[in-house]
């Protein structure tokens, strides 16, 4: 998994970089943190504080004074989950850029499942679903002495529902279609029952890092 | 600057250890099942029964050939009428609505139909103005629930519970895989046989019925005055009735019976051909009858073949000959040619006058053809399958030529 995160990581980072435009008027911002909360165990009364990495690549065009708006892609590694959230977003800073800024930020987007796997049997599928994700957060940006780059760190609050399928077929030695979203339909065709555990993640988000 | 660094790294550490946010864990299932339904037989006695404009089929139950009109069971809704004058261009007619329909006959312009506990007779001589002309009441009882006095019906249905728990509504459901009466409903809905109702069958001026347990006999000699006779407990597991030379060969689960109905008010048991628990639709010529066996959802023995039973001595009924097959579902026999539906593998034909030899004689196997169950007719093949109902020229039984469809809008799987 770590190895899958610094690749992720480092993808992006290149992806970002080649195709930023070398302007005053495009920022990049490259965050790693953490996202925490507390987790309820399903079946039995107690909790448990959850810990796990988070990464974000923000790419945007400053359209306003201080106000730039763009696109990121993530990689949040939840202890059941690893979702690749992708959306539009927002950075709006105070004050003069050349001194420490405060700064705001809003992430909203998808959290793809796009590096979890369908998991057949000849009887049952099982499969990951997500949703909307949302993040505003603010922030200090403390920008380098030499060069046109700064260091960020900020905190908020991370919003991101996921879904675990566990379907019976209705037909055994058969390989009914995975639904793209499991809510359009209560019972997917194809399938005698479904097992489902929604979890909405509800984190804080601490996050460290680079803007240019 | 390394100092500021330092202590918004504090900070915000600090404040990340301070989590209060809880997530939200749901479990939910959600599963198919049949939840019971009651109703009062008065009530249902009360809605007066009016064809209705043409509709489109949404899941095909039995199927009945009469004149140059196709009637389609749509389980537990009514019966569809189709002009098929034109087998390549079935025109649908008109709709007959009837609750808790699931299968039909007709004898002289007289269509019998089950309605719950009920047994209708509408006269069909004039298609354009179909008419109610006898209700019987209270025949098939055995969908009475005794203690309450009404009727218990099954609804195909999906439910979300949150527990694992399939409780609902103070009543307890079961998962449909292990569900007897979903496995049935299923094979009912599929093609009219191993349903929890009554299968129509006419032979002589009466009319034969079967339940899973039971033969119900019918004086229909005066055709819009149909008459209950007598019922006839037969054991568990029937599926299927076929009528031929004043013989009844009924196909359980178990076995096949075969009954004397040369008095057809009173028929006798004369055999029954027992074998391991199978689906086994029957089909019968003068000399021997054609049985597939068949693994699947509700009949767990693994066997898939067609047995050829010589019923020469109806009496003492002997295996002449077993073909392994694929997944037989149903069969039909039109003189010497016999066709086979073989679920998701296609469908067959063979040539069966030389019945020690029939696997050498396979005139045709179209893999394409996915099919649970068919009904050689006067001008066509009907084939009951995923595609819908679909009907083929089959005046060469070495080269089926198909010349129509009717879509359906919620086909069978076929396993």
């Amino acid at each position: 998994m770590k190895k899958k995160f610094l690749f992720f990581i480092a993808l992006s980072f290149g992806v970002l970089h080649s195709s930023m435009a070398q302007t005053k008027a495009w920022m990049t911002q490259l965050e790693l943190g953490l996202l925490g909360g507390k987790t309820k165990d399903l079946w039995e009364e107690k909790t448990s504080t959850r810990t796990t990495l988070s990464f974000t690549a923000f790419h945007g065009k400053e359209v306003f004074r201080n106000q730039n708006l763009g696109v990121f892609v993530g990689l949040d590694d939840y202890p059941s989950i690893t979702l690749v959230p992708v959306g539009i977003g927002w950075r709006g800073f105070l004050g003069q850029k050349s001194k420490p800024q405060f700064f705001g930020s809003l992430d909203l987007g998808y959290g793809s499942t796009v590096l979890e796997q369908v998991e057949r049997t000849e009887w049952s599928s099982t499969w990951h679903e997500s949703g909307l994700v949302f993040r505003p957060a603010v922030g200090i940006k403390l920008p380098a002495k030499k060069g046109n780059w700064a260091l960020t760190g900020s905190i908020g609050y991370k919003r991101q529902p996921t879904y675990f399928h566990e379907g019976s077929h209705s037909q055994a030695e058969t390989s009914p279609k995975i639904p793209l979203f499991r809510t359009r339909k209560a019972l997917p065709e194809g399938f005698s029952s479904l097992n489902s555990t929604s979890t909405l993640y509800h984190s804080l988000s601490f996050q460290l890092g680079i803007l240019f | 600057m390394k100092n500021r660094i330092k202590f918004l790294f504090i900070v915000l550490f600090g404040s990340s250890l301070l989590f209060s946010c809880m997530d939200e864990v749901k479990s939910t299932y959600t599963f198919r099942t049949m939840m019971p339904v009651y109703l009062e037989m008065k009530d249902v006695r009360a809605q007066e029964i009016s064809i209705a404009p043409a509709q489109e089929i949404e899941n095909p139950g039995k199927i009945y050939i009469y004149k140059d009109f196709l009637l389609i069971n749509e389980p537990n809704e009514g019966i569809h009428i189709y002009d098929n004058k034109n087998p390549a261009n079935p025109i649908n007619l008109s709709f007959i609505p009837i609750e808790g329909n699931v299968d039909l006959a007709i004898n002289s312009d007289i269509l019998y139909a089950d309605n719950y506990v009920d047994l209708l007779a509408f006269d069909l001589s004039n298609i354009r103005n179909i008419r109610l002309v006898k209700r019987v009441e209270d025949v098939f009882n055995h969908l009475y629930q005794h203690s309450t006095g009404k009727i218990i019906t099954f609804k195909d249905t999906v439910l979300t519970s949150d527990s694992p728990r399939w409780e609902y509504n103070d009543m307890w459901t079961v998962r449909p895989s292990m569900s007897l009466t979903s496995n049935m409903a299923k094979a009912a809905q599929s093609y009219g046989t191993g349903g929890s109702m009554a299968r129509f069958t006419l032979m002589d001026g009466h009319l034969f019925a079967v339940d899973e347990s039971t033969l119900r006999v019918f004086n229909v000699l005066n055709p819009a005055e149909p008459k209950f006779l007598k019922p006839i407990e037969l054991g568990w597991g029937i599926e299927t009735i076929f009528p031929f030379d004043q013989k009844l060969f009924i196909g359980s689960n178990r076995g096949m019976h075969i009954y004397d109905a040369s008095k057809p008010e009173n028929p006798v048991r004369m055999a029954v051909y027992e074998h391991v628990l199978a689906c086994d639709p029957v089909v019968v010529n003068e000399d021997y009858a054609f049985v597939t066996l068949r693994s699947g959802n509700f009949c767990v023995n693994g066997v898939n073949e067609l047995q050829v039973i010589d019923i020469r001595d109806p009496y003492q009924p002997k295996l002449k000959k077993a073909y392994p097959m694929l997944n037989p579902h149903g069969l039909g026999l039109a003189e010497n040619y016999l066709y086979v539906a073989e679920g998701k593998h296609g469908l067959k034909s063979f040539n069966v006058s030389d019945v020690l030899a029939i696997d050498k004689n396979q005139l045709e196997f179209l893999q394409s053809m996915k099919s649970v169950d068919l009904i050689p007719g006067p001008k066509s093949l009907i084939v009951i399958g995923p595609d819908g109902v679909c009907q083929y020229d089959y005046s060469n039984p070495a080269r089926l030529k198909k010349l129509s469809c009717i879509q359906v809008s919620n086909p069978i799987e076929v396993s």
